[in-house]
């Protein structure tokens, strides 16, 4: 945090003569420029965010589009009560859950491993190539990956080829239920282990090279330096990234599942987010695609909570 | 002495091992962009039957020529450039308005704002009535409801302000004594201090933007607003990988038989942008993944 040592609105409330107070008018005057600074910013929350946030209130509306939310209809919890009894919802939960949690038994690591091998390449050039490489897709958009796999995973594509080969049948891997979860992840990996990197490496890059100096006399080989040494040097940044994701855990991306999403996929694939799309935009169930994303800001929120207590008493924690 | 800093030869061993993995799969990430951009410089049945892997076969531009003759492309890639452009100057601007008085220690709601920005990094607002929001707002099918939703990111936000408050507090000080008001010393001496952070968050915004997809999928209708993730997102449903239909190769038109290598063809070019801008951005994304692990 910055010092505000000479800046004079601090002791002018302390002492008020004549020339202390006139300099206050002055430094005020100086400073409401700041608050008007602040105003479209203020506005931009209000509009974009304060207000959606109080949208949520049609969650206990029969929400109808000619009547506006003024005057639709009040119905309390019924929406949430027929969610609970609602087929999709569980499925739609499940999903998001099983996806999620996938996501962090095989994203989570996927870094560390790739940086703490990454800097055991000798070879400057090599490894700036290589980072070259596997920083890039971070920078695709959903679609473009979608596409990407699309060409490999297609009837005569290069999966099917080797699935061929290796004495199985070709098949639109695309459209199988089995196969969509395994592909969602497979396409973090390929998007995010590279870019995930960046931070480890940091991390990596920070370790006083007399901890390997004194180790490589008391004879440790190299694996014994990467085990004792390095892994332990960037665990709290992996900790810390851990419990982010965690609390990251709901909000999983829309882009992500519906540019894979086939309608023969649904029943596997159908998180959260795509589901409020098509059923609430596409169809019009306002109000119960509401109640669904209130229920799905409470886990994340809780989620949230749980981590921010955990890295409290780790000496962190976000507030 | 000598002999203990040396690596043994399991040691040299795995080294090879490890860079040779790591090569690898460094081909294999590459390869599906090189397959994509062979084959589009593919003959289509050489395509469609899956004798392209990294080099075209039967070498054709018909994707190309599709790619240059479609107009509702350019007028998406074009949408997409006006979006990024506006919007990495509008999100830049706006957001450089915002945060400077949240990082001056004396500016008193500095606390309840950032305490605001936090929530709001937090609790995500729900899809509905966030689209009805801004529904009602009358931004549905105008194109600058994509920039003007994104004018702040929370995140960037906090990296922008964080960044403010590292720079010292003399050098306004005098600007103020000289008589140069908050504006000024924004825009003259800030932001000139704050380059390395602008360059990073610029490439954060332009990506984003260049990306978009949910928001033009939500906001707008009319064909001619569709920036270039639509458009490619259409070629894709109908993608050749979907609705395949295996040895039927004979009896299509051409159209349909070239439907790979312009599907092709359209998904390098919806990222071409990208590709070329990549190499000389580097330096400033590995800067700011490192930003962003700084916390608020």
């Amino acid at each position: 945090m910055a010092t505000n040592v000479g800046t004079p609105a601090v002791p002018v409330t302390l002492v008020r003569t004549g020339r202390t107070r006139k300099l206050r008018n002055t430094t005020m005057r100086k400073h409401r420029l700041l608050y008007l600074m602040v105003i479209p910013g203020i506005l931009w929350f209000l509009l974009f965010r304060a207000i959606p946030m109080g949208g949520i209130l049609i969650a206990f509306q029969d929400y109808n589009i000619f009547r506006g939310f003024l005057a639709s209809r009040w119905v309390g919890f019924k929406h949430f009560a027929y969610l609970f009894q609602y087929q999709d919802f569980y499925r739609v939960f499940y999903n998001s859950m099983l996806i999620a949690l996938q996501e962090i038994l095989f994203g989570f690591p996927a870094p560390i491993l790739l940086a703490l091998a990454l800097n055991e390449v000798r070879m400057s050039s090599l490894k700036r190539g290589l980072q070259t490489v596997l920083y890039l897709p971070y920078f695709f958009s959903w679609v473009m990956i979608a596409a990407l796999f699309f060409q490999l995973l297609s009837l005569n594509g290069i999966v099917n080829q080797i699935i061929v080969a290796l004495g199985g049948e070709r098949m639109l891997l695309v459209q199988r239920s089995w196969f969509f979860r395994p592909m969602i992840i497979l396409s973090g990996l390929y998007r995010n282990s590279g870019y995930g990197t960046i931070v480890y490496l940091a991390a990596i890059a920070g370790i006083d090279p007399q901890l390997y100096e004194a180790a490589m006399i008391d004879g440790a080989n190299r694996f014994q330096r990467i085990v004792r040494i390095t892994f332990p040097s960037i665990l709290p940044t992996a900790m810390v990234l851990l419990l982010l994701r965690i609390g990251g855990l709901m909000n999983f991306g829309f882009d992500r599942i519906y540019n894979f999403l086939t309608p023969l996929t649904y029943g596997v694939g159908d998180v959260f987010d795509t589901y409020v799309y098509r059923v609430g935009l596409t169809e019009g169930q306002y109000s119960l695609t509401t109640a669904i994303g209130l229920f799905q800001g409470f886990v994340a929120f809780a989620m949230v909570w749980v981590v921010n207590q955990l890295m409290r008493r780790q000496g962190g924690g976000l507030w | 002495m000598n002999k203990l800093l040396k690596d043994s030869r399991t040691e040299r061993a795995f080294l090879f091992l490890n860079e040779a993995t790591l090569a690898l799969l460094a081909l294999i990430m590459l390869y599906p962009l090189v397959h994509t951009l062979a084959v589009s410089f593919s003959a289509g049945p050489a395509a469609e039957a899956g004798r392209v892997y990294v080099w075209p076969v039967g070498f054709q531009t018909t994707g190309w020529r599709y790619v240059v003759r479609d107009r509702m492309l350019h007028r998406a890639f074009l949408n997409s450039v006006y979006v990024t452009v506006v919007g990495v100057v509008g999100s830049l601007g706006f957001t450089a308005l915002f945060a400077y008085p949240l990082s001056r220690s004396y500016f008193t709601p500095r606390k309840a704002l950032s305490l605001m920005v936090v929530i709001s990094l937090v609790i995500r607002y729900p899809l509905i009535p966030y689209f009805l929001s801004i529904r009602s707002y009358g931004l549905m099918n105008n194109i600058h409801v994509l920039i003007v939703t994104h004018l702040i990111t929370e995140f960037n936000l906090i990296i922008m302000r964080t960044f403010f408050q590292g720079l010292p507090d003399e050098l306004e000080e005098a600007a103020l004594m000289e008589g140069a008001n908050h504006l000024h010393i924004l825009v003259r001496i800030i932001i000139p201090l704050s380059k390395p952070v602008f360059a990073t968050l610029a490439l954060f915004f332009a990506v984003n933007y260049w990306n978009m997809f949910l928001h033009p999928l939500m906001f707008l209708r009319d064909a001619n607003l569709m920036p270039i993730q639509i458009r490619l997102r259409q070629f894709i449903a109908q993608s050749a990988a979907l609705q395949d239909r295996s040895g039927e190769v004979g009896g299509r038109g051409t159209a349909d038989l070239n439907r790979r290598t312009i599907e092709a063809a359209v998904t390098i070019f919806a990222t071409l942008p990208i590709l070329m801008l990549y190499p000389f951005l580097q330096r400033h994304f590995v800067k700011g993944a490192l930003l962003g692990s700084v916390k608020g």
